[in-house]
């Protein structure tokens, strides 16, 4: 009789069993030995791809900060496993995250896109969408907590997060907890964010935080979870990392009455702007300076603004003069420390390659990247200097 | 305290793993055990169903039918006040607006009044203690979201717990029932939920086609988020040799409204066949006055799922399914067509038909109110508003997956035995492998901090 018939004729109490010592020398030393053995991989050999396909999906750290040092984590750890020196981090807000296209039309693919066939420096990109200038300076420290000093750190400015903060944004608004533990006197002098909303938790919930955040530790696939998930639904075709199809600004009349709402209205802020120490933007933009790595050539851009659709306050004389006064500022900086550049940008990309007043379309991070490039390039450092010259980069 | 946490993990080994070594003493420690769970969710619910549950006990054990009335009244009047207060006296609303609703309040009360008629009825006997009676109604494996569980089901097999012994098939299957559930709330039913959110969240802006896709997420994100929750129960139940009832048969196979009632939430619809359709005549009565008698039971049954009018429109709208074809079943057998002759066809019409009329009814039991319910209908039902849904070709895929596993699920129930056997005969490492990734794909996919079962809102 086959085996097939025997199966049928038999009931399923009555199936044939491992003995005892079967079971015990095959099913759990396999269950143990696997489990084991993926914690271990994952933990010691996290895939790049899996934290990191040209940014961090901003759903993914907005769900849970602890992702972004995973995902800082595992790429210092891609960064010395490979021996990398020449690499280069994006740090920004939504523009450096550029949104609203999804990762493959974000500035870091198109830059890396230039960098890869030249032998130019990897590019990574942790900025996230809603970061301010006091969440870049915190995640600068963190990089340095991880290990990863970058050749090149490219970070860009906004008119607005020049601005008095009334009082949100706050000049520190993902990362204020990340402040106070790695630099205690700047969070001391950093006007307090909105406290945040009280989780209403039953005593379950609080235990069950507790058991997660310990078993975190032990179990690599736990902690990666989220990033498992959206690669997940990033091979289904449905991760909402995945951006949506981005529509240009003049396809969208109702966006000049949506940047009238309140949350927008520093972009309109025309008050002679103060540049002083009490500016939380320049406080921590002179601490980026300061503590950037010595031999990291850092480059501030001033983002690229849709001249067309804010036409009427760019034409203002106010205006004019507060750029005027930040831009001799960031000049100021720039000029301390040969490894610091600075460029103004607010009109280097067409306003039809804009989505919205400051976000792009992907041929509009695509131009970007290139003016980052042929910037890097000429700021005379490694690859990118020799591959401009070979190339001559340029617009 | 959740099935898919960590913290219910740990709590289910211990009670576990302490349950066959105390012998005897396992009434008093599931007793302390379904105690511990509930009061997670706070003392003062803790005393309240503590005390509710002692006053149906005493209820009950009184001769006079009276004292069962008055049961009856104060299980009524538990959930009347936290559930539908704000509902019926709109002045109420936002005084109430500060009290939670006890979780699993609708499921208790439900389980209680069923044993009180049953003991009116002299169906049942009543519970010989108070500590028997709380370990039925508080069972922690279906306390929060069903099976409902009827006296003479459960009552017996919790007088018999100190006798059962530890049986390593029964356990097996109790470990494999835990897993799948916990494969279908994790990685299906948490996995859709945000999408459907997104969707819902847009309501009547969606292109019709949206409306449809939304729909359908949503009825498979419901499916696979309830019967998860059963099948863990069941498989809870296993592992403390309790055989609770079954509350889902793949129900989007159906073939007709009637049916889908028969294999979707079918502690609940059994219930109110019996306590209420039942007593409000039936179907031994005119075709006109047992269709109303459904759209009563039907409508209750709406409210039952929550305090808002959606839900008895959704309820009535069942009613009327399932009213509609009773007419046409009778219509069909008055002109003496022959349901069987045709039965190669009419069964796959009738499981499309019968999954887009309660796709379609979806929408008023999820939209946020009743205008965005009727946007949506309206466009789901006329394509008033035509476009399709970005990367529609990957949901496409999607559903097209989602519906084939629930037929691989009615597949893998059918051959239950089968697969059983031939899952043996695999080499042990293999199965070890399979136990593992089974383990660290419900890790990777664990998420409790941002989600619950939809039936605990109920």
């Amino acid at each position: 009789m086959s085996t097939g018939t025997r199966a049928r004729s038999i009931l399923p109490d009555q199936a044939p069993y491992p003995s005892r010592r079967s079971l015990v020398v095959s099913v759990w030393p396999m269950f143990v030995v696997l489990l084991v053995a993926s914690q271990l991989a994952l933990g010691w050999h996290t895939p790049l791809w899996l934290v990191h396909r040209h940014r961090v999906p901003y759903e993914i750290i907005r769900d849970d900060l602890r992702n972004l040092d995973l995902a800082i984590g595992a790429v210092s750890r891609y960064v010395r496993r490979n021996d990398i020196d020449d690499y280069l981090v994006i740090l920004g807000d939504s523009v450096g995250y550029s949104g609203p296209g999804g990762p493959e039309q974000a500035v870091s693919r198109y830059l890396a896109d230039l960098s890869r066939p030249e032998g130019g420096p990897v590019v990574f990109n942790f900025s996230i969408p809603g970061a301010q200038i006091g969440d870049i300076y915190v995640l600068l420290l963190k990089l340095h907590e991880h290990g990863l000093r970058p050749a090149h750190l490219v970070i860009n400015t906004l008119y607005s997060g020049f601005m008095p903060r009334t009082p949100d944004p706050p000049p520190v608004f993902w990362l204020r907890d990340e402040l106070t533990r790695l630099d205690p006197d700047a969070s001391a002098v950093t006007p307090p964010a909105s406290p945040p909303e009280q989780k209403d938790g039953t005593a379950a919930d609080r235990l069950e935080e507790r058991l997660v955040a310990a078993a975190r530790r032990w179990l690599p696939v736990l902690a990666y979870r989220d990033f498992i998930r959206e690669a997940a639904l990033d091979a289904a075709g449905i991760a909402e990392s995945e951006g949506r199809a981005p529509e240009a600004w003049y396809e969208k009349p109702w966006l000049d009455h949506y940047l009238r709402q309140p949350q927008y209205q520093r972009v309109y802020d025309l008050r002679p702007v103060v540049l002083d120490q009490s500016n939380p933007n320049v406080y921590f933009l002179e601490r980026i300076v300061a503590a950037k790595a010595p031999h990291t050539q850092l480059l501030f851009f001033a983002t690229p603004t849709n001249q067309s659709l804010l036409a009427d306050i760019q034409a203002d004389h106010r205006m004019a003069a507060n750029r005027g006064r930040i831009d001799g500022y960031m000049r100021d900086l720039a000029s301390g420390d040969p490894r610091v550049d600075y460029v103004d940008w607010t009109t280097a990309v067409p306003d039809d390659l804009f989505v919205d007043h400051l976000h792009l379309l992907p041929d509009g991070y695509r131009l970007l990247a290139e003016l980052i490039w042929q910037r890097l390039a000429k700021a005379g450092t490694g690859a990118c200097t020799e591959v401009a010259e070979q190339r001559e980069v340029g617009y | 305290m959740s099935f898919h946490t960590l913290l219910f993990g740990a709590f289910l080994a211990i009670v576990v793993v302490a349950y066959y070594p105390v012998g005897k003493r396992r009434l008093p420690l599931l007793g302390l055990a379904n105690a511990v769970f509930y009061g997670f969710a706070g003392l003062p619910h803790l005393t309240l169903f503590v005390g509710v549950s002692a006053v149906t006990y005493w209820c009950s054990h009184r001769r006079h039918r009276g004292w069962l009335w008055l049961g009856i009244a104060v299980n009524l009047a538990n959930l009347g006040f936290f559930k539908y207060a704000g509902f019926f006296a709109s002045g109420l609303e936002q005084r109430l607006a500060g009290i939670a609703l006890p979780i699993g309040i609708s499921f208790y009360t439900f389980q209680m009044i069923s044993y009180l008629v049953d003991v009116m009825r002299g169906q049942l006997h009543p519970s010989r203690s108070w500590l028997e009676f709380w370990v039925y109604v508080s069972f922690f494996a279906q306390l929060i979201a069903g099976p409902i569980m009827r006296g003479r089901e459960l009552l017996g097999q919790i007088r018999r717990v100190g006798h059962v012994s530890w049986d390593r098939a029964r356990h097996e299957a109790g470990l494999r029932l835990v897993l799948i559930g916990l494969g279908k709330k994790l990685v299906l039913a948490d996995t859709l939920a945000p999408i459907v959110e997104r969707l819902f969240s847009q309501g009547p802006a969606l292109s019709s086609a949206e409306a449809w896709l939304a729909a359908y997420l949503f009825g498979f994100q419901i499916y696979y988020d309830f019967s998860a929750y059963s099948d863990i129960a069941l498989g809870i139940g296993r592992l403390l040799g309790i055989r609770l009832a079954r509350n889902f048969d793949t129900p989007y196979l159906s073939a007709s409204p009637r049916e889908f009632w028969r294999r979707w939430h079918i502690t609940l619809s059994s219930w109110i066949r019996d306590y209420i359709y039942i007593p409000l005549g039936g179907s031994r009565q005119s075709l006109t006055r047992s269709c109303l008698a459904l759209m009563a039971a039907m409508g209750l049954s709406g409210l039952w799922h929550g305090a808002a009018w959606t839900f008895v429109y959704w309820g009535l709208f069942h009613g009327l399914l399932v009213c509609l074809h009773r007419l046409w079943s009778q219509l069909m057998r008055r002109i003496g067509r022959d349901a069987a002759k045709s039965r190669l066809w009419s069964r796959p019409v009738g499981v499309a038909l019968t999954f887009h009329l309660v796709t379609w009814g979806w929408v008023l039991f999820r939209a946020g109110d009743l205008a965005s319910a009727i946007g949506m209908m309206r466009a789901m039902a006329l394509w008033t508003s035509p476009g399709m849904p970005p990367r529609a070709a990957a949901y496409a895929a999607i559903l097209g997956l989602l519906f084939s596993l629930h037929v691989a699920e009615q597949w893998a129930l059918a051959n239950h035995d089968r697969l059983l056997v031939g899952w043996r005969a695999l080499p042990a490492p293999v199965r070890g492998a399979c136990w593992a990734v089974a383990v660290l794909v419900l890790l990777a996919f664990t998420r409790p901090e941002a989600s619950s079962f939809i039936y605990f809102r109920f």
